[in-house]
């Protein structure tokens, strides 16, 4: 069952390509798809974008272990959209109007700075990487629950490999139309595993009702707790909040929002994705049923899949876990696609080679995302799980960091474009120290104010003193007359209602 | 953009909600009252994921060229 779903969703992934057919040798086709994604294509591919594997395994995971706090991931789901509509739009509209692939494209055109644009691009690169790293323990963990895994250290792994090579190679072919496609077969399989689990689990164990109850119990006697307390308040806010900023700020939900085909598409999007997060909220509640299960394990990605073997008939657990690595192969394949087109247009287009053609281009971004690929694969094979989750939590911090840059941006132009390098950099340093001091135990820093302890997300602090540093060091710039660089966008780029008039 | 489309940017506002609603744990932190089984801290989210995807979608409609209302 597991092998012939795989089987189908790899075939569309390579046939994708001839979907409305456009030259592939061309980055925007490619690397967006020629930017002409209608609402529900958008739907499904942001949809594979925001809720990934990794997701699925680690949201249950938490809640599993910790109770309460790992709901905080619902919230955050819910807050991103009303944040999308607003931000996501101009975003749009002023790519498409100067042909930005990236918002380091965008950064360095309204600022005329190669530095600025330069540290969006390598944050933006840096974050991705474990991000797709942890794709791959998605499918890891399925694999191991199954059993398909061989003995040795190559023999282990290869059925790991085999599935990104399959990836890979169609990713290289179709680009960004692959994961578009493949991320319906997802969806179908997601949501159809997730009705049967709510239905079909929850009355095994005795309705909601007693799951609460018996996860309850069990949680009080480790360190978790079903309802939060009233200490991880701000920890909880900043968690959901200070993630749902970080979350538009990826690379890969960049890209999935500039193939759409117009601004209103986007705005729609905000509109609709939410049908996920109420799939994630159930997602999350899984974690409370393995507990009600009486699921034990130390390896918390295994909650999940021990859970749908557990519960499931044989064949259907195969549907579900089907479901999970189809699940990682879409987002990896558009974070694949997305640090490939930052490095192309940001960097080796930047200061390798400026004349190069857009089949260059298009080739150089293509050889890019293998690299990429490949080098998650060995970070994954190679070295201990824990550097990419540590990694990957590092990465969300860094992401937060490009957020005065880029969406500051947006609205306005009165922030020193060296303001917001410096203030980058600082906050970049002081949440690589923070997730250091606590070393790498959680992504809250507890700030001591006099007496008062307040725990919160390190990233928004970070973030917060990043701004502070902008706004002080703009008044200094502009106080000692530095330039300000040329801005070639003008504010009739960003209206997202301009095509009416036909673009 | 067409002189009405300022006073329709004032629907926006409602995009607040959604933080107003979900941004405070402390709101929402309780057990009851239960619904379905479900202690408030969990079904009060979920219900207000609804709520925003009605909300996003009544501003989208708002918002639009034809037949958005002027405030």
């Amino acid at each position: 069952m597991f092998l012939l779903l795989f089987l189908f969703a790899t075939v569309v992934g390579f046939r994708s390509g001839r979907w409305r057919r456009g030259d592939l040798n061309l980055l925007d086709e490619w690397g967006l798809g020629g930017r002409r994604f209608g609402t529900i294509i958008t739907w499904f591919l942001l949809g594979g974008d925001l809720y990934t594997a990794y997701t699925f395994i680690a949201v249950p995971a938490l809640v599993f272990g910790a109770g309460a706090m790992g709901f905080f991931a619902v919230p955050y789901t819910i807050v991103v959209f009303p944040i999308m509509y607003l931000v996501m739009p101009r975003l749009w509209a002023v790519s498409k109007k100067n042909n930005y692939v990236t918002t380091a494209d965008f950064v360095r055109g309204r600022y005329q700075s190669r530095g600025l644009a330069l540290a969006v691009a390598i944050t933006g690169i840096l974050a991705t990487m474990p991000y797709i790293a942890l794709q791959l323990v998605g499918i890891q963990a399925v694999l191991t629950v199954m059993g398909i895994t061989g003995k040795g250290i190559l023999l282990h792994d290869l059925p790991l490999i085999i599935a990104f090579a399959v990836l890979a190679i169609y990713t290289f072919v179709s680009g960004l139309r692959a994961p578009a496609l493949t991320a319906i077969i997802k969806d179908v399989l997601v949501y159809i595993t997730i009705i049967v689990a709510i239905v079909l689990i929850s009355s095994n164990l005795g309705g909601f009702g007693h799951i609460f109850q018996v996860a309850g119990k069990a949680l009080a006697a480790k360190k978790g707790a079903l309802i939060l307390s009233p200490k991880l308040d701000l920890a909880f806010a900043t968690l959901a909040i200070g993630s749902a900023f970080a979350l538009l700020l990826y690379p890969h939900v960049v890209t999935g929002t500039l193939a759409a085909k117009s601004a209103r598409t986007v705005q729609r999007n905000a509109a609709l994705l939410p049908l996920y997060s109420i799939a994630l909220a159930f997602i999350a509640l899984l974690g409370y049923m393995a507990i009600a299960a009486g699921i034990h394990t130390k390896v918390t990605s295994l909650v999940v899949p021990l859970l749908f073997l557990k519960e499931f008939p044989a064949w259907f657990a195969g549907f579900a876990f089907a479901a999970i690595a189809i699940g990682a192969l879409v987002p990896a394949s558009i974070m694949s696609i997305a640090a490939a087109n930052l490095f192309t247009r940001n960097i080796y287009r930047e200061y390798f080679v400026k004349d190069c053609t857009p089949k260059q281009e298009a080739d150089v971004a293509k050889i890019v995302s293998l690299v990429v690929k490949a080098g998650a694969v060995f970070f994954v094979v190679v070295l201990p799980l824990t550097y990419a989750i540590n990694l990957q939590l590092l990465g969300g911090m860094w992401i937060l960091q490009t957020m005065p840059a880029i969406m500051f941006a947006l609205y306005t132009r009165w922030f020193h474009r060296t303001a917001l390098l410096i203030g980058w950099l600082v906050g970049m340093v002081l949440g690589t120290g923070m997730a250091l001091a606590e070393h790498f135990k959680s992504s809250l820093f507890p700030f001591h104010l006099g007496s008062t302890v307040l725990l919160a997300y390190a990233g928004v602090y970070a973030v917060l003193v990043n701004i502070v540093v902008a706004v002080v060091l703009t008044w200094v710039f502009n106080a000692m007359k530095l330039s300000k660089g040329e801005d070639e966008t003008t504010q009739k780029d960003y209206q997202v209602h301009q095509e009416a008039s036909g673009s | 953009m067409n002189p009405s489309s300022t006073g329709k940017r004032g629907w926006l506002w409602l995009l607040l909600l959604p933080f107003i609603g979900v941004g405070w744990p402390g709101f929402y932190t309780s057990v009851n009252p239960e619904v379905w089984g479900f202690p408030k801290f969990y079904w009060y989210p979920i219900l207000w994921i609804v709520l925003t995807g009605i909300i996003t979608w009544i501003v989208y409609g708002l918002t639009s060229g034809a037949g958005g209302t002027e405030q």
